[in-house]
């Protein structure tokens, strides 16, 4: 194989040390407690918690947040993590592009400096699934209760959960109806005594005010039921898939059909597909999936996978929340791409 | 040829453990002074191995005895896929107790594990960190809040008195264990409608890992016959 490092550096020139061994907390506090049970992890004298490495992502940006500089950074090395196939270890190379604010051509660059990149692999006319949290938008325009769409929403990827959501929210209500007055400041200080009676620390937790609110809103949704036709909606948008050609049109038609608005989104869809075009890339070969996410809340926007010959070799995204919830003093947007080298090697096989 | 049956080395599990292996008619010889090995009294075949209760589940996962008698939680908590580990034949009929997901009594919004979930996932923006979970249950813990799509949580490890916790405010929430629920109640804490992950209770377990040829799975065949057979004469 070529040294794919070196062809993606000339795209991407900016390095950051990426150590094998990274402190495990910005792995468990953004990915969660999931995680632990497939990464390495190993404890220091001192009681720290460190792991190795299970991607770049998340060092590339803890490192941009510390030197206060964005940039283009392409990596290549080994990460260690558990899959389900008992793999332990694997070569990964990608690119991270932090600090782009030209959303739509970022996104069209990182696509087409990904297939550069497997093209010259070898790999010539990969399959790419491309989603976007449209979804979310659709929800939003629906006017159903927060939590209920907050619900739904986190779902969204996650094909076996929504649809068991969808089906619980269609059925029955939600729950036993509660008799509560909408009576937040007595609610409050209810609250607040069996705090007190706890012995509960008053500033260690949630809130009296906080707790009485959400107590008041779940009232208002225990009776709530999706409607057939929000129902029939949300399904038929999760089985929206065409290629990239015919997508922008479907969708558009779609959300005019149900009048759910969202105008500037579906222009921004359409934006992309052009720069995407503009790059010389094809568009048949890419698969709009409109159920298609990742389950991560810091994913936003475009995501997509990688196939060829059937097996699964890369995939990336967009994650504009990311820096911001490591820490970044001001938001950042964020878009990568990874390979999975050995994938690649299996698939050129 | 033998199996070895891994027993509680003390207390109440000890007892009962002897008491039903007696009814069962595989009374166990005491042990020399000091000495943690023995066998059923008269069966040079069926070795008694005393050992504490969470390492019966860890031996037991190893292969290194063939037969034992622990809590369930402690077999499911001791390794990530206890289904492939272990077979479950005679639940016992003692040592009852259900882990459980318990939050702070105040938390008057929250009763399921729906309810947990809109917690945790607006937990950081409105805290600035992650929901805790005080726990000794990491393995019970992250499977069932992962089956009720939580992910957004931090656990945290606590090794006695968790439903100490919350109060003090090292934890948001707890997993623990209860048989009354009478200590969680005493902390103002209150379990889930649907936060119990596992009744528990004395289970003879067999080791999957461990090698068993034809003699030795009639012994273990004839162990399961008799221990069914005294915790049914002994049932209510």
């Amino acid at each position: 194989m070529p040294d794919l490092l070196a062809h993606l550096r000339k795209r991407a020139p900016d390095v950051i040390d990426v150590p094998i061994l990274q402190p495990a907390d910005p792995f468990l506090e953004m990915a969660g407690e999931d995680l632990r049970r497939r990464i390495f992890i190993t404890e220091s004298g001192d009681g720290r918690l460190n792991c190795l490495r299970p991607d770049f992502t998340i060092p590339i940006c803890r490192g941009v947040i510390e030197k206060k500089r964005t940039g283009r950074y392409a990596y290549c090395g080994t990460v260690f993590r558990q899959n389900r196939d008992g793999s332990e270890e694997f070569l990964q190379l990608g690119l991270e592009d932090i600090g782009h604010d030209d959303r739509i051509a970022a996104d069209a660059t990182c696509l087409s400096d990904m297939l550069d990149c497997l093209n010259a692999a070898g790999i010539i006319e990969p399959k790419i699934t491309l989603g976007d949290d449209l979804f979310c938008a659709l929800i939003d325009s629906l006017a159903l209760p927060e939590t209920i769409a907050q619900r739904l929403q986190r779902a969204f990827g996650q094909n076996e959960r929504l649809d068991a959501l969808l089906d619980q929210f269609s059925s029955e209500p939600i729950g036993e109806p509660i008799s509560q007055h909408a009576d937040i400041p007595a609610l409050t200080m209810r609250v607040e005594v069996m705090m007190q009676e706890a012995a509960l620390p008053p500033m260690a937790g949630r809130s009296p005010a906080d707790i009485a609110e959400r107590m008041v809103q779940k009232s208002s949704i225990q009776s709530f039921r999706l409607e057939d036709h929000q129902l029939r909606i949300i399904r038929n948008y999760l089985a929206i898939k065409a290629p990239l050609t015919e997508a922008g049109a479907a969708v558009r038609a779609f959300f005019d059909t149900h009048q759910l608005g969202s105008d500037h989104l579906l222009a921004a869809f359409d934006a992309r597909v052009e720069a995407i075009r503009a790059r010389g890339i094809r568009l048949d070969g890419i698969t709009f999936d409109a159920s298609f996410g990742r389950k991560l809340e810091y994913y936003t926007g475009m995501q997509f996978e990688v196939f060829a010959n059937g097996v699964a070799i890369g995939g990336g995204g967009r994650y504009d929340s990311l820096l911001t919830l490591l820490g970044s003093p001001t938001p950042k947007t964020g878009v990568g791409f990874s390979i999975a080298l050995d994938r690649v090697a299996e698939a050129l096989a | 040829m033998s199996i070895t049956i891994a027993v509680p080395s003390k207390g109440r599990l000890k007892d009962k453990t002897l008491q039903l292996l007696e009814r069962a008619g595989l009374p166990v010889a005491p042990p020399a002074e000091r000495s943690y090995q023995t066998i059923v009294d008269g069966r040079s075949d069926i070795e008694i191995a005393f050992l504490s209760a969470s390492e019966i589940a860890r031996e037991l996962a190893r292969g290194t005895v063939q037969m034992g008698v622990t809590g369930e939680d402690l077999a499911r908590e001791t390794v990530a896929k206890p289904d492939d580990m272990f077979d479950f034949p005679v639940k016992l009929g003692f040592g009852g107790a259900d882990v459980v997901v318990a939050v702070p009594q105040s938390w008057i919004d929250v009763s399921t594990m729906a309810d947990l979930d809109d917690v945790a996932a607006s937990f950081r923006a409105r805290y600035g960190r992650r929901l805790r979970v005080a726990t000794k249950y990491w393995q019970l813990t992250q499977t069932w809040f992962g089956e009720h799509g939580i992910g957004v949580y931090r656990i945290v490890e606590s090794l006695g008195a968790t439903e100490g916790a919350p109060a003090a405010g090292t934890a948001d929430a707890i997993v623990d264990i209860t048989s009354t629920g009478s200590t969680i109640r005493a902390n103002h804490l209150k379990i889930l409608d649907d936060g119990i992950i596992l009744r528990s209770q004395a289970n003879l377990i067999v080791s999957q890992t461990a090698p068993w040829d034809r003699d030795m799975q009639k012994l273990r065949d004839e162990v399961i016959v008799a221990l069914n057979q005294a915790v049914e004469s002994t049932a209510p």
